[in-house]
């Protein structure tokens, strides 16, 4: 029996590592690249003398003199999942052109693993640090080491922890998506496609700041129409498929669900489920699926992009770094950025190649204009102009020459 | 007379395991004023409680023995995303997914069931170790995770989903009832010191145990990995997740399987812990009122399971205390 158990296991190790050989490359928790161009096979073609062009190589920046080197520590739970993954790549697009080191740590979820290995990094010496956590710890713990911090995407989860984490010189700020605003957008869109019995499926009330927001958002979007009905709530830490499955079933004159996160699992339950034009879907978070969603017509809505958020902290830190500039004005007051808005196959396909392609929503020239490196008047109140002004004609507009 | 009489017991038995899960959807039903009362609510708990049970299944074996097993989840990500990733690489669509997923499944288990024989740590410990080990695995050869086509996930939907159900009910109890390691493992559960002194090798079956549980999980990971569309790599004990629906449900499943056979006592007691969780969504309450109905739920039951015979052993203390007493008086 052993024998037989162990002739399995060669094989499969066997079969795995001469599979996954060539394409596979080992993620380590500390990782620091320089490279940036677009070497990832899209866009990329041979040349006739065999010289490799890369149609999106616009990774450069004009400058007439030489950029500071700086090394940057960034932060994500995991930086393999889909956000993860797009903040990682935005960041590596202007590593070079930009004479920036980044070294990407993951933390996990656990807090005092992340702190621990925070703190073990930091003995590394670094710049400035991006991270996701707006906690008054992580706001002394960088403080501390001299080393300023800007958040994405996370919020102090009140106005007192707010006030603390400003009181700290080093916290520049925290920049989130305009999370409220999308949750509006998802009641609006189920509203104008004919829904009227809809479901609110989201994170358990008080895990997360933003969440709560898009549910904020969704409770006002439906209130505002008095013909439109929130019929059944789902409040769950993951089972958000099966909640609508279940709800389905239970409430068959529901017609339309908002969601804080659509899964790839969420459009296989609408499939498999058969409620491909009986329920219609609004959410959050362009993933697998979302394609195929729109063509079905199963999908109103979804707000996306929210990766930019990591490149407007990075210009915000930038700022600091390069003069003092702090473009957040009020440490305790967030910088919103506006949500990618699609509605239709035609903005999902614009989103693709425009914002989930090789080149990020701003390129390393694009950010470097947003310093005094270029705008000796670039301020808080410019950047705060800038991120209102983001949205997927903002992007097709700015990027129609780079993006074939 | 007696096929009768075992007939008829075999009956009540199902009646009694039925009665569990039946009250509970009727109470839900009443609560969500008769909303849960047609099919489609039905057919969907049964579907939810498909993936949930044959997890469950692996881990009866292991506590019938004594031996919890916390990586259960992670075997179960491990081999959809590994399984899936494989599969994909070569091309070999939906039956790649379930070769891979059963043999990466199998290797976890054997590595598992080595390590169990060799190190003569507690399973629970081994186990906490070996999910953090099985948790990030998968992320050094598919980082990004795995993504299966929606033509290939069709075994997560119906009337597929129940009929791999169907299959996999059999099976465990061919397995559990029929087979030499069935009652080698029912041996041990009742009482290992004699089992050890009737001359079974312990080493042997726990080893066997865990190859056993180890194909179930890798079922349970096809259908895993074709309800979601797309598993990410998961870390710090993130696969707790998905094993936990079978967690709450192998419990129940054990007080249930008193009345009825563990293939059926288990899918009832998965069954139950999914009518709740699909009861609160239809009486509109949040989770965390969920979660902490579920574990009082359990408290309950187990505190019933466990004190079952308290009564009957007082009255037994009871009389022979008063006989005693007569003899003594006498």
């Amino acid at each position: 029996m052993k024998k037989i158990i162990a002739l399995i296991l060669t094989l499969t190790l066997l079969l795995a590592l001469t599979a996954c050989g060539a394409s596979g490359s080992t993620t380590s928790t500390a990782e620091t690249t320089q490279a940036a161009t677009a070497a990832d096979g899209k866009g990329t073609s041979i040349a006739a003398d065999g010289s490799v062009i890369t149609n999106y190589d616009k990774a450069t920046v004009q400058t007439d003199k030489e950029l500071p080197k700086f090394r940057i520590l960034v932060l994500y739970n995991s930086f393999t999942d889909k956000l993860g993954s797009q903040y990682k790549s935005s960041m590596e697009y202007i590593a070079e052109p930009l004479n920036i080191d980044f070294t990407f740590l993951e933390t996990g979820s656990s807090g005092d693993e992340a702190m621990a290995a925070i703190e073990a990094a930091l003995v590394s010496g670094y710049d400035g640090c991006i991270g996701t956590v707006a906690s008054e710890a992580r706001a002394a713990l960088f403080d501390k080491a001299g080393v300023p911090y800007v958040v994405c995407g996370g919020m102090p989860s009140d106005e007192t922890q707010a006030k603390a984490m400003a009181s700290y010189e080093n916290y520049l700020g925290s920049v989130v998506v305009d999370d409220y605003a999308a949750g509006y957008a998802m009641a609006e869109a189920l509203y104008a496609d004919g829904c009227r019995n809809v479901m609110w499926d989201g994170l358990s009330r008080g895990y997360s700041g933003q969440h709560d927001a898009r549910a904020a958002g969704f409770a006002d979007g439906f209130a505002s129409h008095d013909d439109m009905k929130l019929i059944v709530e789902n409040w769950d830490y993951t089972q958000w498929a099966d909640g609508i499955a279940t709800a389905a079933a239970t409430y068959p004159e529901l017609d339309g669900v908002g969601c804080t996160c659509l899964m790839a699992n969420i459009y296989n339950t609408i499939e498999s489920e058969g409620l491909v034009g009986q329920v219609q879907l609004a959410g959050i978070d362009v993933s697998e699926g979302t394609g195929r969603a729109f063509e079905n017509g199963s999908l109103s809505y979804i707000a996306g992009g929210n990766y930019a958020c990591e490149q407007i902290c990075f210009a915000v830190l930038y700022n600091y770094l390069l003069d003092g500039t702090r473009v957040i004005a009020d440490p305790t007051v967030n910088l919103t950025l506006n949500n990618i808005n699609l509605s239709s196959l035609e903005d999902y396909n614009n989103y693709i190649k425009y914002l989930d392609s090789a080149v990020p929503a701003y390129t390393a020239q694009e950010i470097l204009d947003m310093t005094h490196y270029v705008d000796e008047s670039f301020n808080a109140e410019k950047m705060t102009e800038l991120c209102k002004a983001y949205s997927l004609e903002d992007v097709i507009a700015r990027h129609a020459d780079l993006v074939q | 007379m007696k096929n009768q009489n075992k007939f008829a017991g075999q009956v009540v038995g199902l009646i009694k395991t039925l009665a569990i899960p039946v009250a509970v959807y009727l109470l839900f039903g009443i609560l969500s004023g008769g909303r849960m009362f047609n099919s489609r609510a039905m057919i969907t708990v049964l579907r939810q409680t498909i993936q949930p049970s044959i997890i469950c299944y692996a881990l009866l074996l292991g506590m019938s023995i004594g031996m919890m097993n916390f990586s259960a989840g992670a075997f179960v990500t491990c081999a959809a995303i590994m399984g899936n990733g494989l599969s994909n690489l070569l091309g070999w669509g939906l039956p790649g997914l379930v070769f891979f997923a059963i043999v990466v499944s199998l290797a976890c288990s054997a590595i598992m069931g080595l390590l169990y024989n060799w190190l003569r740590v507690p399973c629970m410990v081994l186990s906490l170790g070996l999910m953090l080990f099985f948790e990030s695995l998968p992320r050094f050869f598919f980082p990004g995770g795995a993504v299966i086509s929606t033509q290939d996930a069709f075994l997560a939907r119906q009337p597929w989903c129940f009929v791999v159900m169907a299959l996999v009910m059999v099976l465990f109890y061919i397995i559990y009832n029929k087979t030499p390691y069935g009652h080698n493992i029912r041996a041990i559960g009742a009482n290992q010191s004699v089992a050890l002194a009737a001359g079974l090798n312990l080493d042997k079956i726990k080893f066997t145990n865990f190859i056993v549980g180890g194909f179930f999980l890798g079922v349970a990971a096809v259908l895993y990995m074709s309800a979601q569309g797309k598993v990410q790599n998961v870390s710090a004990l993130g696969s707790m997740a998905v094993m936990m629906d079978g967690f709450m449900g192998v419990f129940l499943g054990m007080l249930l399987a008193r009345w009825s056979d563990p293939s059926i006592a288990v899918f009832c007691g998965v069954l139950t812990m999914k009518i709740l969780a699909n009861g609160f969504v239809a009486v509109g309450l949040e989770s965390t009122w969920k979660d902490v109905v579920t574990g009082l739920f359990m408290l309950v039951i187990m505190a019933i399971s466990e004190n079952a015979t308290l009564p009957a052993k007082r009255k037994a203390d009871r009389l022979f205390a008063a006989q005693a007493n007569a003899e003594r008086a006498g």
